[in-house]
């Protein structure tokens, strides 16, 4: 055996050591990036090569909240993605359901359809939906905003949706019904609870991507309607990125709670859009 | 059933098709004529007492004085019942960087709540949006009251039939301080003539600004500049030519000027195909080509990728307003070895800052907005953007300025001389443009 | 056994059940397109008349096959540093080591924040006072002068990977697992050694899978846009020069939507050439 082949062999045979140092990479470039924006939004002088900054200071978040009006600007980010969450989950139960209980001609072509607002990159579209929205005076409103993000989240709703109406089971419908349920009973206390897991999930990943949404909130946002995504952008054009940094950390902390929140209930792979069939 | 499915989706989409092709025309402009008798106009002396705010030489404190102001108060009578007075506008900042921001929010905007009872809706934005967005405006029901821009968003607003009030000399009576406002300032701005429509609220300077950490003998003029670039190669920082920021025409622009006239003596622009030919602007411009090779690369493209390489100590020198610098490094976002000073050929002005009034807002809110303008040019605040920000003011007030600024930053009258007005649109034009392809290394 | 009104009733309450979803997707999307379409070959500023300049202007630009060159090059590369990257995270994770459980959710953080504030965290730990450039500076003694990772081709083919390779990783690692085991077992009972099962058993086997998520990866790389924006520098990708015509004033919106078009094509063309191999039987 050659040289090379048996350095390789010895390498390889450190699996152990090479796996562990290989996840330690993968994890910190994924962390550190945020780490760093951590660091800088509580630096003072942080100036030069150093590895932390020299002084720790809370004005950049005092800042943040004073001069950049973030506490507004949260609250809109709130109150657009609760409109979005319930407008979409309001389109998503129905569809759902027919999409889950019924036999549709073309089912196939009918659910690509519906994915492709997610699968072509919303700057193609957007352009249409501003120049829509102009003629229809829905630019910087929040239902405006919110209905531009509906394009986005409407389909996640219907996917996870029609997968938890799938799911539900005739027999434990007509098992109700045996035991003398009327159908009101039978919503109230047998399908609502089997299908609430499914509408939480669907509820939980429409507003992280209403919350996250970043160009169609560009196209259709004014002043009344900056959104976080919108003003840290604006931020990072504006210089100060200590300031940048402290709006970040803010913009990002409930993506991450909910992640870990629901890391238990949900498969998060559903979080990734990994549908079958693409 | 497939191809009944296609079937339908394809007429869907022929059908939307024709739906989108026949667009609904813009919606026609109603003109609406208001009339309004203005019957007495009265003018009172009136006592007020101003808090004013002074520093005490020496030290950083600030101490507020009461001061007892003798004011001349315009009160326009009117016979009709008027709406109420307006107490709540909307001001949007289309001009302030990451500083000023603070300075409006913090200063201007309490200010204005607390000596004009107006409550203030302070909103950042950028020029392309807030154009775009008076452009959808319907007639009278505008809802920016008053805008705080750059000098080149006049032009660009006039040139898209957006309306403007004419603030001098027309409503001079309303407006007394404009009357302090530089003429020159309020007829033309970058080469082009607003009439007026503008009221000057401040002025910016560029000026070299240089690390002292690395450089401890900075240039005195361009030419020494360009003559000594090898010293400063790979940290010189220079913005893209096609970056949204001022910076991006004004520092190749400043550079051109040590080299080539470009204006006449009488101030006028020199048409640009004839300055092409001339063998001064074939020289400048290979002079600049050269210059961009020594900056710092790759060129950032907006001022805040350069203050990050000036952070990391890989910038040393450049060339930016000297008001965002000065207050960066005592906000602390800059280093404490930031320094600034002179070129002596000619530095260009800076985004100076000017207050404009849309003609497309309600009536009634007219009358408030000038008093907030006259608010922001009087002396109190205007002294105020000096003292705090090193900014210089709009109106003509050296001599009412505490002496204790000028430590820091040159006398107007030492800077004037080389204060270099953009005169030359057409070079500014072709630098925004064809910058990119021909000076970018 | 249903009468037949009862069907047809039965039908007409699916489609009113379908109605919301279709005239969401109608009216928030397939429209907005349908108007952009028309934009495009409007002239600039009016709205009414019909012209093909703006493809033919972009077009003939030298600059225009520079833009969609790269933008190409961009999605490229990270769809396949992704893949790379996920076959190999896939194969490891898959063992259960210790901690795993961490690590599946670590592969989801990339999707879960805005991308701009990914993109950030990346400029600044990339930069050249950046901990990476740091940490080789002081560690690695060949290295001198700060490596610039920020606003070069290779940076942003990493942010492009960092971002986008979850959807790879995703749909490999629940290929990967919901492999039979008995087909690797009967391959090393066969005498096949590890990397020979892995060769010829295991990745053609999951290869659908990192194909289906890898379309998702060049999709999403492909309309980047928040990225390029704020980190890609001297370098603009097509959704930025999109988003550029829009920023002038007047904005040249029918530009713009020439341009948007012309992705969206591209896009297509490519995806139906890349699902093409897809459906072919692998060898």
């Amino acid at each position: 055996m050659t040289l090379l082949r048996q350095y390789l062999r010895a390498i390889l045979s450190a699996r152990k050591l090479l796996i562990t140092t290989f996840l330690l990479c993968f994890g910190l470039m994924i962390y550190l990036p945020f780490l760093m924006i951590a660091f800088r939004s509580v630096g003072k002088g942080w100036f030069g090569r150093l590895w932390l900054p020299p002084e720790l200071t809370l004005e950049w978040y005092r800042w943040a909240i004073e001069v950049t009006n973030i506490v507004d600007i949260t609250k809109n980010t709130l109150i657009i993605a609760v409109l979005a969450v319930t407008m979409a989950t309001l389109v998503g139960i129905p569809s759902g359901w027919a999409f889950g209980r019924r036999k549709i001609p073309g089912k196939e072509l009918l659910m690509s359809m519906i994915l492709l607002p997610r699968m072509i990159p919303p700057i193609a579209y957007a352009l249409g939906v501003a120049q829509v929205f102009y003629r229809l005076h829905l630019i910087n409103t929040h239902f405006g905003v919110a209905l531009a993000h509906v394009a986005v989240c409407a389909p996640y709703a219907i996917l996870v949706l029609s997968a938890t109406f799938e799911g539900l089971d005739e027999r434990v419908l007509e098992a109700a019904s045996v035991c003398g349920a009327n159908p009101v009973r039978t919503f109230f206390h047998v399908i609502l609870p089997l299908i609430l897991p499914g509408i939480l999930s669907s509820m939980i990943f429409t507003f992280t991507t209403s919350y996250n949404e970043f160009t169609l909130t560009l196209m259709t946002y004014g002043k009344d309607t900056t959104t976080l995504p919108v003003r840290t952008y604006l931020a990072i054009g504006e210089g100060y990125w200590e300031v940048t940094s402290a709006m970040s950390i803010i913009l990002v902390i409930p993506s991450i709670i909910v992640l870990f929140m629901i890391q238990r209930q949900v498969a998060p792979e559903k979080l990734v859009g990994g549908f079958k069939g693409v | 059933m497939r191809n009944k499915m296609l079937t339908v989706v394809g007429l869907l989409v022929a059908l939307s098709l024709a739906l989108s092709a026949c667009a609904t025309p813009t919606p026609e402009v109603i003109e609406k004529v208001i009339t309004k008798e203005v019957e007495k106009v009265v003018t009172q002396v009136v006592k007020e007492t101003v808090k004013e705010t002074v520093i005490v030489e020496g030290t950083p404190e600030v101490v507020e004085k009461e001061v007892t102001k003798v004011v001349e108060k315009v009160i326009t009578a009117t016979p009709e019942p008027v709406a109420e007075r307006p107490t709540e506008i909307t001001i949007i900042d289309t001009n302030s960087g990451a500083n000023f921001q603070w300075y409006w929010q913090q200063q201007v905007v309490p200010s204005i709540e607390e000596q004009l009872g107006v409550k203030v809706n302070y909103v950042v934005s950028n020029e392309a949006e807030v154009l775009e967005r008076m452009k959808a405006w319907e007639p009278g029901q505008g809802d920016s009251h008053l805008l705080f821009v750059k000098p080149g968003t006049i032009p660009k607003a006039l040139g898209e039939n957006l309306e403007l009030e004419t603030l001098y000399p027309d409503k001079m009576d309303v407006i007394p301080n404009i009357d302090k406002c530089p003429k020159a300032y309020l007829e033309t701005v970058l080469g082009d003539n607003i009439d007026g429509k503008g009221a000057l609220y401040w002025r910016s300077q560029y000026a070299l600004i240089y690390n002292s950490e690395y450089i401890k003998d900075p240039p005195t003029s361009w030419k020494e500049f360009y003559d000594r670039r090898e010293e400063w190669k790979g940290h010189i920082g220079i913005v893209r030519p096609d970056a949204k920021s001022g910076s991006s025409y004004r520092i190749p622009y400043s550079f051109l000027n040590a080299y080539v006239d470009m204006v006449d003596e009488e101030g006028k622009a020199i048409p640009f195909d004839e300055l092409k030919e001339t063998a001064e602007w074939q020289d400048a411009w290979a002079k600049l080509q050269d210059f961009y090779t020594y900056a710092k690369q790759p060129l950032p493209a907006e001022p805040p990728n350069m203050f990050e390489d000036f952070n990391a100590g890989d910038t040393w020198i450049s060339f930016y307003a000297m008001d965002y610098a000065l207050w960066s490094r005592h906000q602390g976002t800059m280093p404490p070895t930031i320094k600034s000073s002179f070129l002596s050929e000619g530095m260009a002005a800076g985004s100076d800052g000017y207050l404009i009034v849309p003609a497309g807002i309600p009536e009634e809110y007219k009358p408030v907005i000038y008093d907030v303008i006259n608010f922001l040019l009087s002396d109190d605040q205007q002294i105020r953007l000096i003292t705090t920000m090193w900014q210089y003011t709009g109106t003509d007030i050296w001599d009412k300025v505490p002496g204790v600024v000028w430590d820091t930053i040159p006398a107007w009258e030492d800077m004037e001389p080389a204060r270099l007005r953009i005169g030359n649109s057409e070079v500014k034009s072709y630098i925004q443009e064809f910058g990119a392809e021909e000076l970018v290394p | 056994m249903l009468k037949r009104g009862s069907k047809a009733r039965s039908a007409l309450f699916t489609l009113l059940m379908l109605l919301p979803g279709l005239a969401g997707f109608f009216g928030l999307f397939f429209y907005p397109m349908m108007v952009t379409v028309v934009r495009s070959f409007r002239p600039e500023g009016e709205l009414v008349g019909w012209t093909g300049e703006h493809y033919v202007k972009f077009l003939s630009e030298p600059r225009a096959r520079d833009v969609i060159v790269l933008t190409f090059v961009l999605s490229i590369s990270a769809t396949l540093c992704s893949i790379l990257f996920s076959v190999v995270l896939c194969l490891v994770l898959r063992r259960k080591p210790r901690g795993h459980r961490f690590f599946r959710l670590t592969m989801l953080i990339p999707r879960v924040v805005p991308g701009l504030i990914g993109a950030l965290g990346l400029l600044l730990l990339l930069g050249s006072r950046g901990w990476v450039n740091l940490f080789l500076i002081q560690f690695i003694p060949l290295v001198e002068e700060p490596i610039r990772f920020n606003y070069t081709i290779p940076g942003l083919i990493l942010f492009y990977t960092w971002l986008y390779f979850p959807f790879t990783a995703v749909t490999t690692l629940s290929t990967l697992e919901s492999l039979d085991p008995a087909i690797e077992e009967a391959a090393d009972v066969a005498g096949a050694n590890r990397w020979q099962v892995l060769r010829h058993v295991v990745i053609p086997l999951i290869m659908p899978g990192i194909l289906a998520g890898s379309v998702l990866t060049f999709m999403a790389a492909f309309g980047a846009f928040s990225i390029p924006l704020i980190a890609g520098g001297n370098y603009r990708p097509l959704s930025v020069e999109i988003y550029k015509q829009i920023n002038f004033t007047p904005a040249r919106w029918s530009a713009a939507s020439a341009r948007a078009m012309i992705m969206a094509a591209l896009q297509v063309a490519f995806l139906t050439f890349y699902m093409r191999i897809l459906r072919r039987p692998s060898a």
